[in-house]
């Protein structure tokens, strides 16, 4: 056991080894190959956090792809964000397009921790595209989430409360006097803000008079404006209970009444409670699931602080955490799952792939992407509910909900598909990783020991044990006993690698290779 | 060259198909035919009032839900009673009550309902009280009496195949044992992917030990059952006609699958299968015709998929062995609200269907107070843990003993099954 974790915020003093910086990059890039680590080898851990911690620039709105759907208003290139909305077709092609431009984001991100944080607010603050029905208002949804990324909870969950999405999603638009509809104001201190354990008592009438606090938002079609209707808003005052400090929200008149709005997200961000929820929330995320006593009083309650005192910015806390000699303690590494996206994305960051398609330019090969980890049962735009994914809240297991035993078949068959000769095609170009390439960046791909050491240690979070080291070994050896059979055809295969024959030989058996480690338990941990 | 992008909605499920359609070498069936319980999950919280109208308190319903309640001549009517009608989609269901295969617990749930969609269905698979917290689902716990130990030493001579299936792409709460998930979760949009490993030593530290060595079990239960599931679902079976095109209807998607399992000669005696949508806030129905909308399309796809799936237990003859019943984590308000939708509720209807069942409807109509508010919620009659401990008492052949060591409470027998 290498030992108990320290529960400590202070930032780590000791240099960073080689094996931290995978541990901080892992756990907030997707995928990390060679490239990142020559990236962040030189500097210290302030430095690499500045870099992680920058938001992105705000990407190119989605465009308008060659479909099988012809959308007469919007030609090829242009962005239908704005566009008036046609039927139901164009619209399911539309949900398509903005998926894959998604998708394309999470590939094409830089160093940054924009789009990690991007899809923790959104298994944090959901909509589903399958019942949100519009795409324009899914971007908007998508847009804010990315744009508050790195930026201010509270601001984030104001600006959402009344994002034409989420009152679509959660029957906002519906809720009007005398007719409430808690949907929304439910979820809002269940789901994203307060949570219900750890001591939250808030009441059933609780919600009920928020709800009505939050009655007469409306989403417009046309204009894809949303606006306050005075005349749908419920002007008596809401009484809130002890939890809140019996609280009242003077119920007030004419446009007036939207104001209340602010000051029911004022009145839940008083409770510290809501700070802490998101504390634990981030914890699990970058850290580990495992949240105990311990964990509570010694880093969540102080990040939660720092949380408060920040004013509800979460890049503090972000920088906090992971920097601290908590989150560096070794027995962190390696336990959590990846996420589908973070699997399937990640393998394609990872590895070098030969493709006839410019992958962070060429569309093609995105929405194939966005259906692989659709499959893994992370369809990004459509979580399976309020909650999210079930990784993220569902005790005791958590994150291995996204193990089991339909989906670790897949996860290996998915990567398979692309470790052979062929190649993955989609409709022209194809993809496949180019192993012999990737072996290059080690410095003895042709010692098979070192060759490992290096692979694994690169690929996998979790140290492998030695039967399966020697089982590796055994396929690139094709189960001889000597090294040099290895040896030989890899420097064959460096002075000739134009021979067909030579490159197949090293080809056939990397392919087996990476079969084998893309199955171990170890490549499925971050 | 001109940059083609064909953005078409085919998923993966397109590319590679579903081997349903496989043909192999027959499967000799001679293992023992045991019972077979199909659990059929209606997630997001079924609106019991829509499905079984109860007739009796027809004004008091339509004063409570007036842009919702279905127009009472399009009530389908059922043969014995004059008290009870159902939801117009539900066609299928009422022939298989008027066939005596069919019926329905009223007033389903338990002591303090929680409103939470995720409490709740964490209260009705692990079946704890609304108080406490189970961390294994109560299904596991069955099935713990009967794989002691499970995995270690299964599957075995004895037990070749696995304790449960859970069809869809992610496991159940239902399914989670002492030591790992009880099930073998088989997707029906992707293939299923027989995994093969050959060490299992583990060597790492920290917190991932536990975590590998849980992914190893699953590689290994995998590996361990992949033949016996491969060789059912190869089984060559000329399913029902009465199936919708793969794709339409999800939930017959899965009970296809289950048909093919059983009849492939799988002795897996738990099934769980699900139909996602129900949390109707809004739209349950259409603003212009209270029999159509989502929730109308949602009980056509049960109606259909439980019909389909019942011929194709006719077809293979095992009525006798096969019984199936539905739940939800709750009901839905009295009232209706403004969006034509209905709010988290308490108390629902279940079905259950088979041959050895009691067709009819056990408990009483809901009761609608005469002055509702939108608060009021339905009063239980049975409480769900009763429910199932007296399934897995009659069906299930499970003793007395070992019914309390799952629902630990003293529960009255409710005569689902026949004598």
């Amino acid at each position: 056991m290498s030992g108990i974790p320290t529960y400590s915020l202070t930032p780590i003093k000791r240099e960073l080894k080689k094996e931290d910086l995978l541990h901080l990059l892992r756990r907030t890039l997707f995928g990390v190959g060679n490239k990142e680590l020559s990236f962040f080898k030189n500097k210290n851990i302030l430095q690499s956090l500045d870099i992680l911690l920058k938001q992105s620039p705000e990407p190119h709105a989605p465009l308008q792809e060659d479909s099988d759907v012809v959308d007469p208003l919007v030609p090829t290139g242009q962005t239908w964000i704005n566009a008036p909305y046609e039927n139901d077709l164009i619209e399911n092609r539309r949900g398509l397009m903005l998926k894959m431009w998604w998708t394309g984001q999470v590939i094409n991100r830089d160093y940054s921790l924009t789009e990690k944080m991007t899809l923790f607010w959104h298994n944090h603050f959901v909509t589903e595209m399958d019942i949100v029905k519009d795409s324009r208002y899914s971007y908007r949804y998508i847009a804010m989430l990315r744009s508050h990324s790195l930026g201010n909870f509270k601001k984030l969950i104001r600006e959402g409360t009344t994002n034409i999405a989420m009152l679509v999603y959660l029957n906002g638009n519906t809720n009007v006097k005398g007719e409430p509809n808690e949907n929304y104001s439910r979820e809002l201190m269940e789901l994203f803000t307060l949570g219900k354990e750890h001591g939250v008592n808030y009441t059933e009438d609780d919600i009920k008079a928020a709800a009505r606090v939050l009655c007469g938002w409306k989403d417009d079609k046309e204009t894809l404006q949303v606006k306050f209707h005075p005349s749908l808003h419920d002007s008596d005052d809401k009484k809130f209970s002890s939890f809140f400090d019996n609280h009242i929200i003077k119920g007030r008149t004419a446009t007036e009444g939207s104001n209340e709005t602010d000051e029911l997200i004022d009145m839940i961000f008083k409770k510290s409670e809501t700070a802490k929820f998101v504390c634990r929330n981030l914890y699990r995320w970058f850290v580990s699931s495992h949240v105990d006593e311990n964990i509570e009083s010694r880093i969540i309650e102080p990040l939660s602080k720092i949380l408060i005192n920040n004013n509800y910015e979460v890049v503090p806390v972000l920088r906090t955490l992971l920097s601290s000699e908590h989150f560096f303690n070794p027995v962190f590494r390696g336990c959590i799952v990846k996420n589908p996206v973070e699997f399937f994305i990640g393998a394609i960051q990872q590895f070098d792939v030969v493709t006839t398609a410019d992958l962070y330019k060429n569309h093609i090969p995105w929405l194939q992407f966005y259906f692989y980890t659709a499959d893994l049962s992370m369809d990004i735009g459509n979580p399976p509910s309020v909650a999210g994914w079930a990784a993220y809240y569902q005790p005791p297991k958590f994150h291995q909900w996204w193990v089991n035993s339909a989906s670790l078949g897949l996860r290996t068959k998915i990567l398979g598909d692309l470790s052979t000769s062929e190649g993955l095609i989609f409709n022209g170009p194809y993809i496949k990783f180019d192993f012999p390439h990737f072996l290059r960046q080690f410095q003895n791909p042709d010692n098979p020991d070192k060759l490992i050491e290096d692979c694994t240690k690169l690929l996998c979070a979790v140290e492998i044990s030695q039967t399966d080291t020697r089982n590796l070994k055994s396929i690139l050896l094709s189960g001889q006993q000597a090294d040099h059979y290895w040896t030989d055809a890899w420097n064959e295969y460096v002075i000739n690698s134009a021979d067909m024959m030579t490159k197949s030989v090293i080809e056939t058996r990397l392919q087996s290779f990476f079969l084998k480690l893309f199955k171990m338990p170890e490549y499925q941990m971050m | 060259m001109k940059r083609k992008v064909f953005i078409k909605n085919t998923a993966l499920a397109a590319l590679l198909p579903f081997i349903l359609d496989a043909l192999s070498a027959c499967n000799s069936n001679t293992r023992k035919q045991n019972r077979i319980l199909v659990l059929i999950q209606l997630v997001g919280g079924n609106d019991g009032l829509n499905t079984l109208i109860p007739l009796d308190n027809y004004k008091k319903l339509t004063d409570a839900r007036p842009n919702l309640f279905i127009p009472e001549n399009k009530i389908l009517g059922i043969k014995g009673t004059s008290l009870t009608g159902l939801h117009p989609s539900l066609a299928g269901i009422k022939d298989l009550y008027e066939n005596g295969l069919l019926g329905f617990i009223q007033g389903v749930g338990y002591e303090n309902q929680n409103y939470s969609h995720f409490r709740s269905s964490d209260i009705w698979l692990t079946g704890s009280k609304s108080t406490e917290v189970l961390y294994t689902g109560w299904m596991a716990r069955y099935l713990e009496t009967r794989f002691k130990n499970y995995p270690e030493g299964f599957p075995n001579a004895q037990h070749p195949d696995p304790p449960a299936i859970k069809i869809g792409d992610t496991g159940s709460y239902l399914f989670q044992g002492t030591k790992m998930d009880m099930s073998i979760v088989i997707d029906p949009s992707t293939t299923f992917e027989p995994i093969s490993v050959d060490s299992f030593d583990n060597e790492s530290t920290g917190y991932a030990a536990a975590e590998v060595k849980s992914i190893r079990e699953i590689l290994q239960q995998t590996e361990r059952y992949s033949k016996v599931i491969k060789d059912a679902l190869a089984t060559s079976f000329q399913h029902s006609t009465l199936y919708p095109k793969s794709g339409v209807n999800s939930l017959a998607d899965q009970l296809k699958v289950v048909a093919k399992l059983i009849k492939g000669g799988l002795g897996t005696s738990i099934y769980l299968v699900d139909l996602k949508g129900f949390d109707t806030h809004s739209a349950q129905v259409d603003s212009s015709n209270t029999t159509k909308g989502l929730h109308a399309d949602l009980l056509a796809k049960l109606s259909q998929a439980v019909t389909c799936f019942w011929d194709d237990v006719n077809i293979m003859g095992r009525e006798k062995d096969i019984t199936g019943i539905t739940f939800s984590e709750f009901g839905r308000r009295i009232v209706s609200n403004s969006a034509y939708g209905t709010d988290h509720g308490a108390a629902q209807p279940l079905m259950f269907f088979g041959t050895n069942i009691n067709s009819g409807i056990i408990g009483t109509n809901p009761v609608i107070p005469d002055k509702v508010n939108n608060t009021d919620n339905l009063a239980m009659q049975f409480d769900f843990k009763n429910v199932f401990a007296s399934v897995l008492k009659k069906w299930m052949e499970t003793s007395d003993d070992k019914v309390k060591e799952i629902f630990p409470e003293n529960y009255p027998d409710i005569e689902i099954f026949k004598a």
